[in-house]
């Protein structure tokens, strides 16, 4: 291993702001989505990297499961999007205020 | 006249170079970086891949042991010795395999061309040097161990921060929806890269097959259900962004100055990476509870998924008739 592990981890960092970033501006349910799957993703990358530079195989495994719970937490908000998307033919969230009094 | 045009090509020649890259090393900080792993040669085709001749590399499930190397060496070196190879070693028909002497070897190359059996190769390790004459001498023992040379993985890894990074912006700033998904496609496939340099390929294929292989396109069909002019509206006000960038900013920079403060600086590794089958092995051993449960969540909110998009189908049906 010639790459250090600060390497990866200040791209996790990098990462993860992008991704809070995107969550904070982004009134667009589909896009707060993608923010969402970007800090997911610096979450598995740092997992991975330090589980390489302890070694360990935990932190693989770890990420392993949360790709599989991403993968389903993907699925539920799509279909969330979907009716959503349904009940109020938009997808700003700002517009979404059924659950609002 | 002579000394004054002398003094302004010196500082020329000075300035000029104050611009361009270097053309040295810092030798023991920095090292070289190659492309390929060494000379080799193909005996069924008779031709050579090149590559720098460095340090030999022995296949000893491929030697059997008929001393080509050696006499391939006789008059040009005189470095490679035919020895018994220990016992509890892997054997070949004449139990000999070859001994190299770096000390005498002239890194021709000639032996890797002798070797039939695809047995003998040269590597990148250029670094060889020894504090005793015993030292130079490679045993078949030490030279079936790969050796560990930096590849060009610092490009490697410059390169898929910027496809990752770069395209993670994309994701959240393109006009369009549809392209937008895509980039997420490209900043997924490069975190997967980033699993392949940690020497996780198990879990760099498991993003690619679950990742950018079913979320982003999943995504990518839901997109297009929604109407062309909203994937195409941007829906955000200029002081909420700027105040996000501000966010990002503190976040980005607070965490940073975290990480290159502390002891994560400092740490490397030279141990070998874990196999994946440990993996398998903490699946069904010790994570095993949560193996079950991770499947019960996804049957679960596949089912949700399901029934939440189809509930308002019926209420649709019910609304138009």
């Amino acid at each position: 291993m010639t790459n250090e592990l600060v390497d990866f981890a200040l791209v996790s960092v990098a990462l993860l702001g992008i991704g809070i970033y995107g969550l904070a501006v982004k009134r667009n349910f589909i896009r707060m989505l993608f923010a969402i799957e970007i800090i997911i993703n610096a979450a598995n990358l740092n997992l991975v990297a330090f589980a390489r530079f302890l070694p360990d195989s935990s932190g693989q495994t770890l990420a392993l499961f949360s790709i599989a719970i991403a993968a389903a937490e993907v699925a539920v908000g799509l279909s969330l999007i979907i009716v959503a998307y349904r009940m109020y033919q938009n997808v700003d969230i700002a517009d979404f205020r059924s659950l609002k009094g | 006249m002579g000394t004054a045009t002398g003094i302004i090509r010196a500082l020329n020649s000075g300035v000029k170079h104050l611009a361009i890259k270097r053309f040295t090393l810092k030798y023991p900080e920095e090292k070289l970086k190659f492309v390929g792993d060494g000379y080799q040669f193909d005996p069924s085709t008779g031709v050579g891949i090149a590559g720098l001749k460095g340090r030999h590399m022995l296949f000893h499930d491929h030697c059997t042991g008929c001393q080509l190397c050696s006499i391939a060496c006789e008059g040009v070196a005189e470095a490679i010795a035919m020895v018994k190879v220990p016992e509890d070693q892997k054997q070949n028909k004449k139990s000999i395999m070859p001994q190299i002497d770096y000390g005498k070897c002239v890194f021709c190359g000639l032996c890797v061309d002798a070797c039939p059996f695809y047995a003998l190769y040269m590597t990148n390790d250029y670094e060889l040097s020894s504090f005793t004459k015993e030292g130079l001498i490679y045993t078949p023992a030490q030279l079936q161990v790969k050796p560990f040379v930096s590849q060009d993985s610092e490009i490697q890894i410059t390169g898929l921060t910027v496809i990752t990074i770069g395209s993670a912006i994309a994701a959240l700033e393109l006009r369009s929806l549809v392209y937008g998904s895509i980039a997420l496609m490209g900043t997924l496939g490069g975190i997967a890269g980033f699993f392949l340099l940690l020497d996780a390929p198990f879990v760099a294929l498991f993003q690619l097959a679950v990742y950018v292989g079913s979320i982003a396109v999943l995504i990518l069909f839901t997109v297009m259900l929604v109407k062309r002019e909203l994937i195409f509206k941007k829906i955000e006000d200029k002081r909420r962004k700027l105040a996000g960038i501000g966010l990002m900013l503190v976040v980005m920079m607070s965490l940073g100055a975290v990480f290159l403060e502390s002891g994560v600086k400092t740490i490397t590794t030279d141990e070998p990476a874990v196999d994946f089958r440990d993996i398998g092995t903490d699946f069904v051993t010790y994570y095993w509870p949560a193996l079950i449960a991770m499947a019960l969540v996804l049957a679960g909110s596949v089912t949700g998924a399901l029934v939440l998009a189809r509930r308002e189908d019926v209420e649709n049906d019910q609304r138009t008739s």
